[in-house]
């Protein structure tokens, strides 16, 4: 161990570090606060649609899938969470209510994503 | 006296396997309650560190996988999970290690594109398996955090070579 490999980061790193920083982070502000208010929740489970909730009106689906899996979606006041799951982690139900275009929740043990979208005409489609 | 240093390898191997378990442990029982899923400090890249700079990259390429794949299937959710902690630790380590090659990078530079590179592996894996959008959503707040921790891994590592006096593991 040379004393080169334990030293703090010279100044011309500090500068890279900073702007590394900065440009990731300005990146997800800008994600974080994009997208309008959503109007459904899509329910993926490993990439294909199980369920089409609307936004407009308080509902709830309990998702049922292999191997006993289990996540309770509510919808409540134009916003979707994850209430509960028997998942291994519970991160789904950590990352609360979600209500703009554009975001989602995670469920990675179940691989299941609740997923916001603005435009309503798709589930007029699914409806028929 | 080969024979005295592949028994004193695999031993070192072994206890840092071991070690960067109870890291793994540690960070899924204790869960973080932030609003974005898969965040959390990475301390076995404080193993990971420690063996690219006193070992090689064989060495730390080993013990993250015999990491990986007990964790895995002992504290986790199997093949699944093997997949993208595997795809993390491959893709960072590869890359610190080809930073580290370069000799003009600190250890808080390596450690930080590390972390940004093991969250862009797990990234990967996950837009494939379960698809765009929504991992689009989270892939800055994921390489923001995966760029911080491999700065606070890195002053960990700094803090264990100023006492290390073991010599090359080799």
């Amino acid at each position: 161990m040379t004393e080169a490999e334990k030293r703090l980061p010279p100044k011309r790193e500090i500068v890279i570090i900073i702007a590394v920083l900065a440009l990731l982070g300005l990146l997800a502000a800008a994600v974080g606060f994009s997208g309008g208010k959503a109007e459904t929740a899509r329910v993926l489970v490993d990439g294909q649609t199980v369920k089409l909730l609307s936004l407009s009106a308080d509902c709830e689906y309990l998702y049922t899938g292999s191997e006993g899996a289990e996540n309770l979606i509510v919808v409540k006041n134009g916003g979707v969470s994850v209430v509960s799951a028997n998942c291994r982690d519970g991160l789904c139900v950590n990352q609360g209510a979600k209500s703009r275009a554009g975001q989602s929740i995670v469920c990675l043990p179940h691989k299941l994503i609740v997923q916001l979208e603005g435009d309503s005409s798709e589930v007029d489609a699914y409806a028929k | 006296m080969r024979n005295r240093d592949y028994i004193r390898r695999l031993t070192v191997y072994a206890l840092l396997t071991s070690l960067s378990m109870i890291f793994s442990y540690i960070e899924s029982a204790v869960a973080l309650p932030l609003p974005v899923p898969g965040i959390k400090l990475g301390l076995a890249n404080i193993v990971s560190l420690f063996l690219l700079y006193n070992g090689g990259l064989a060495g730390a390429l080993a013990v993250s996988a015999a990491r990986c794949a007990l964790t895995s299937f002992l504290f986790g959710t199997g093949l699944w999970q093997l997949a993208f902690s595997l795809s993390g630790a491959v893709l960072s380590l590869v890359g610190m290690y080809l930073i580290m090659k370069t000799g003009r990078f600190s250890i808080f530079l390596i450690s930080m594109a590390g972390g940004i590179l093991h969250n862009a592996g797990q990234l990967l894996v996950a837009f494939f398996t379960i698809g765009g959008a929504a991992i689009g959503y989270y892939a800055p707040v994921l390489l923001l955090s995966g760029a911080v921790c491999g700065l606070i891994t890195a002053a960990c590592a700094r803090a264990v070579f100023k006492v290390y006096k073991g010599g090359r593991i080799e």
